[in-house]
């Protein structure tokens, strides 16, 4: 049997409220807010965190192959799943593959997952969706998108859902797209979209589904469907027979918005922190045709769900400004300070540093126990020369010894906040404190490791680690 | 413990890294509380490590005597009460960025 | 291992005014210095055997031969080095050893730097210092990396373990920059001359709390020189000539990026160099033996826990002596009497012997408003680097 052994989820600690971009341009208001990714966060960050999540308890050595999928990956040509992969520290024969091009490519690396599984061509697959899609400033698309990531282990053993069957469809259908030169999302008329596009295609696939599931709506507990907003939920569930209010909701649009490829795996991690053993549940994930899969919940379930992944990215949040906004996502350009150039990165340097800079790997000197970061060929303490294993720190905690907020430091979120990290374990890391209300900063203050964005140069974006307030 | 506020506004001060000037000052009443708060801004345009400008409040604290008497330059001066409680500070924060838009605020 | 102690004297000094100096080229800045320094020492340019010439930044990479066709030198040696804040008091070490070996007798060693070319504020190597490039470590990678930002954390760290609350230790620090302010005054070459008030640091917007704009120092441009010779040359040039009683550079090992046991309330190479110059020269009793001090003030706090560092003040209690006015020009160890980095600002290649040259000034009684009474040993200090990982010189000197 094919299933999935556990799943994750990340959304962004910032949000902008909807009402507070109506504001600015003096427009229409929707409700609710908006999940954004931090000035320092992108769709491999996000995924990057949405997997550690999903992996927690789990030996990162096993896993066969990491499936990512996104439609705001930072680079055309580059795969995002092997620099995911590094990050994540997984094996070096794990097959990586990216997945994209449509809102669809989150459950499309499920599905591929799931038959490598059933075929045994690999254990287990990581798959993962992640995206920060732009909307123009000022439409609908802008309030209605949100950021976020999740992911999913798929497998054979200690399964928490089984995936009981599975039912594809494509349609060549101009909903919403995005040339390859292009930023924002583009979408056709509203009243297409939702009646030919969304209702029309997702209502007939729903129903091929069921006929080949030999389901009908009332076996399901839950029914996960994709939608851009409650709106277009609202209409397709009404005319497939489910319960609006008791079988298919959308938690997180609200709270979060539309996050892209993402949505419908978030939306599943949503349902899994609910779940009980025996339940049914229906996944359809839209986007260029649908993806429909039905799962059972086993009794596993409750290993995992302790955990309450959306529950917990959903309570830890602060507010951030639309003017932010803009500026993180490189909406607007501001008038750069009189700085030196930045120098550019050197990819032969990067490659040497895969395991020390991405994986976060320091060392542990054999001799006197002493940690490290990063890695040092002579002990600090002892001075042994070349002694030391390496020593992984991205999934400890850590205390701050001493911080500043530094206001003259560049950045797009000032003060920049530096705190020397002390490690429960043993070691210390100069590192950013990101995701933090200045104010409560404070010396003793537990901290742990987040996968971020770095610098930028010429072409070259480099992802390193800092560290934020336990989450 | 109460401290000495002196009345400097309108006065450039320079330093070998930058400048600032206290343009404006503002009684708010907060629950029964008379709080001073001043209104700058400052420029670094010479630091060892990076040029910003901003503009920032100065929050002395409560006023528990008003320009009660005055320095050798004929500056008045008032008693004032430094605020430490961190509700307090948030609250006077939020004030700030609503009323005045201003983000950096530093309290005595 | 033997001393420097009393084997080579300073006979000739020179020092830009440091500041903006729009008009003045680093080669116009650095003939001034050197000339200065010639005439003070009565010597002619042809007699120099070896020059020692330090630059942070300043016509990277380019090498010495840019200087001998500048000063027209006699088809000498002339070596450039770099060794961060302490750029200059390196030259200067570098050329003592020369004249100490006895294979020359008369050294030159110039610091100097030109930042205002560049067009914007503050160091140009900021990627390059950070080890963000090719092959460099990277041992410390927040891309925004300031000095302030660094210095910030020491306070923060000494304010907690001495629990001073916020407004005691800004105060405390305010003090000591109003001090640097008020010398700064007295001092013609002085960028920044202006006194200022403790409120007035206190009223300032924060740069890195608990730092404020008043707390931080500037850039400047500047160079300096020194003549050096073999001690028993010394009174053929002048009757008052300076000698070198130590010299001492302590480079720590990150200690305080990487080491938890680093608590970030003293700076090891600081008391280090301190230490090694005391042995040096003989000193039992800094407090008691050295007469004044030049110290690196890039932050008022760094100018804090350096009087801890250098044994000046017990530890925790340089609050004590601030208030008591010790450090202050008439107190009972005068620091950083021509107003330090504070109103000189830090050219980074040349602070270290602008701070030799006014301890040179103050012991032959030429410092003028500023003359500290009967000086006998003098130490300056330079700080390269931060609190975390740093290099330290320690020069003393004395008649």
């Amino acid at each position: 049997m094919v299933g999935i052994k556990s799943y994750g989820v990340y959304i962004p600690y910032y949000r902008v409220s909807r009402a507070e971009i109506g504001k600015f341009w003096e427009s229409f208001q929707l409700p609710g807010e908006k999940a954004v990714a931090n000035f320092d966060e992108d769709a491999v960050t996000m995924g990057v965190e949405a997997c550690r999540d999903c992996l927690t308890g789990f030996d990162r050595a096993g896993i066969g192959g990491l499936y990512f999928a996104s439609t705001t990956f930072p680079y055309l040509e580059k795969q995002c799943s092997a620099l995911a992969a590094g990050a994540l520290d997984l094996s070096q024969d794990a097959l990586t593959i990216d997945f994209s091009g449509t809102l669809r490519s989150g459950s499309n690396a499920m599905r591929a997952a799931m038959d490598a599984v059933k075929a045994g061509s690999l254990g287990n697959v990581l798959v993962c969706s992640s995206d920060s899609r732009l909307g123009m400033p000022n439409g609908g698309k802008e309030l209605e998108f949100g950021d976020g990531a999740a992911a999913l282990l798929v497998g054979k053993s200690d399964l928490i859902a089984t995936i009981d069957n599975v039912y594809s469809s494509n349609t060549e259908i101009y909903s919403v797209y995005r040339p390859a030169e292009e930023r924002f999302v583009s979408s056709w008329e509203d009243r297409f979209l939702r009646e030919t596009g969304y209702v029309g295609v997702m209502s007939s696939a729903v129903r091929a589904a069921l006929e080949k599931f030999g389901m009908s709506p009332a076996d399901f507990a839950k029914a996960i469907f994709f939608a851009p907003n409650p709106t277009y939920l609202g209409g397709a569930v009404k005319k497939l027979g489910f319960d609006p209010k008791s079988q298919a909701t959308d938690p997180i649009w609200q709270m979060v918005g539309n996050c892209g490829s993402a949505h419908a795996m978030i939306l599943l991690a949503a349902a899994l922190d609910e779940a009980n053993p025996g339940d049914k549940l229906l996944f359809v994930s839209y986007g260029d045709g649908c993806d429909i899969f039905s799962l059972t919940v086993t009794k596993e379930i409750e290993k995992v769900k302790a955990k309450q992944s959306v529950n917990r990215f959903l309570s830890s949040k602060r507010q951030t400004s639309y003017q932010k906004y803009l500026r993180w996502r490189e909406i607007i350009d501001t008038e750069p300070p009189m700085r030196p150039r930045t120098e550019p990165a050197s990819a032969v340097a990067l490659y040497r540093d895969r395991k020390c800079g991405l994986a976060l790997y320091g060392s542990k000197c054999r001799a006197c126990g002493a940690i490290h970061y990063p890695v040092q060929r002579i002990c600090m303490e002892c001075r042994s020369k070349d002694n030391f294993e390496y020593y992984p720190f991205a999934e400890k905690q850590g205390k701050i010894a001493t911080f500043s907020h530094d206001n003259l430091a560049v950045s797009p979120d000032p003060p920049t906040t530096l705190a020397a990290v002390d490690f429960e374990e043993g070691g210390r890391i100069m590192m950013d404190v990101t995701d933090r209300d200045p104010s409560e900063i404070k010396v003793g203050m537990p901290l742990e490791m987040t996968f971020r964005k770095f610098r930028q140069t010429h072409g070259i974006q480099v992802y390193w680690w800092k560290s934020r307030p336990i989450r | 413990m109460a401290k000495d506020y002196t009345h400097e506004l309108g006065k450039e001060i320079r330093s070998i890294s930058g400048r600032y000037m206290l343009e404006r000052e503002e009684r708010i009443d907060m629950e029964g509380l008379d709080i001073l708060y001043v209104v700058g801004n400052a420029v670094v345009d010479s630091s060892c490590c990076g040029v910003w400008g901003c503009r920032y409040a100065l929050v002395p604290g409560y006023v528990k005597k008003w320009k009660y008497r005055s320095d050798a330059q004929g500056n008045a001066i008032s008693l004032v009460d430094p605020i430490a409680d961190e509700d307090e500070r948030r609250k006077i924060k939020g004030f700030l960025m609503r009323e005045e838009s201003i983000n950096d605020v530093q309290f005595w | 291992m033997e001393s420097i102690k009393d084997r080579v004297a300073i006979v000739g000094m020179g020092c830009t005014k440091f500041g903006e100096n729009w008009d003045k080229s680093s080669d116009d800045m650095i003939i001034e210095a050197v000339y200065e320094a010639y005439e003070d020492a009565g010597i002619e340019p042809v007699d120099i055997q070896a020059v020692w010439v330090g630059s942070y930044w300043s016509n990277l990479p380019a090498p010495s031969q840019p200087l001998a066709t500048l000063l027209k030198l006699d088809y000498r040696p002339v070596t450039r080095l770099e060794n961060m804040c302490a750029t200059a008091s390196d030259a200067l070490r570098n050329a003592a050893y020369g004249v100490a070996s006895g294979v020359y007798d008369i050294a030159l060693a110039i610091g100097f730097e030109k930042l205002k070319d560049s067009g914007y504020s503050g160091l140009p190597t900021d990627d390059i210092a950070m080890g963000l490039v090719s092959t460099a470590p990277n041992t410390f990678r927040s891309r925004n990396f300031t000095a302030p930002g660094h210095f910030a954390m020491m306070a923060t760290s000494y304010f907690n373990k001495y629990s001073l609350d916020p407004e005691e230790g800004r105060t405390m620090l305010a003090k000591i920059m109003v001090k640097n302010h008020h010398n700064g005054t007295m001092s013609p070459k002085a960028h920044f001359r202006r006194e200022i008030t403790v409120e007035q640091v206190l009223k300032a917007p924060v740069i890195a709390w608990p730092l404020g704009l008043l707390d931080c120092c500037g850039v400047s441009d500047g160079a300096a020189a020194a003549i050096l010779v073999r001690k028993e040359m010394a009174r053929s040039f002048r009757s008052d000539p300076v000698f070198i009683k130590a010299s001492q550079i302590a480079v720590g090992p990150s200690d305080g990026y990487m080491n938890p046991k680093n608590d970030w309330t003293m700076v090891q190479e600081t008391f280090r160099a301190g230490q090694a110059a005391y042995d040096e020269a003989g000193i039992k009793n800094p407090r008691k033996e050295i007469s004044m001090a030049e110290v690196h003030d890039c932050f008022s706090i760094t100018e804090a826990v350096i009087y801890e560092d250098l044994q000046f003040s017990p530890r925790g209690r340089c609050k004590e002596d601030i208030e008591a006015g010790t450090f202050e020009l008439n107190g009972e160890l005068p620091v950083n009497m021509d107003g330090g980095l504070k109103c000189f600002g830090h050219p980074i290649g040349a602070s270290g012997l602008r701070m030799v040259y006014e301890l040179y000034k103050q012991i032959q009684g030429k410092a003028g408003q500023r003359q500290v009474k009967n000086p006998e040993l003098g130490l300056a200090h330079n700080l390269g680097g931060t609190p975390g990982g740093c290099t330290v010189s320690v020069n003393i000197v004395g008649p």
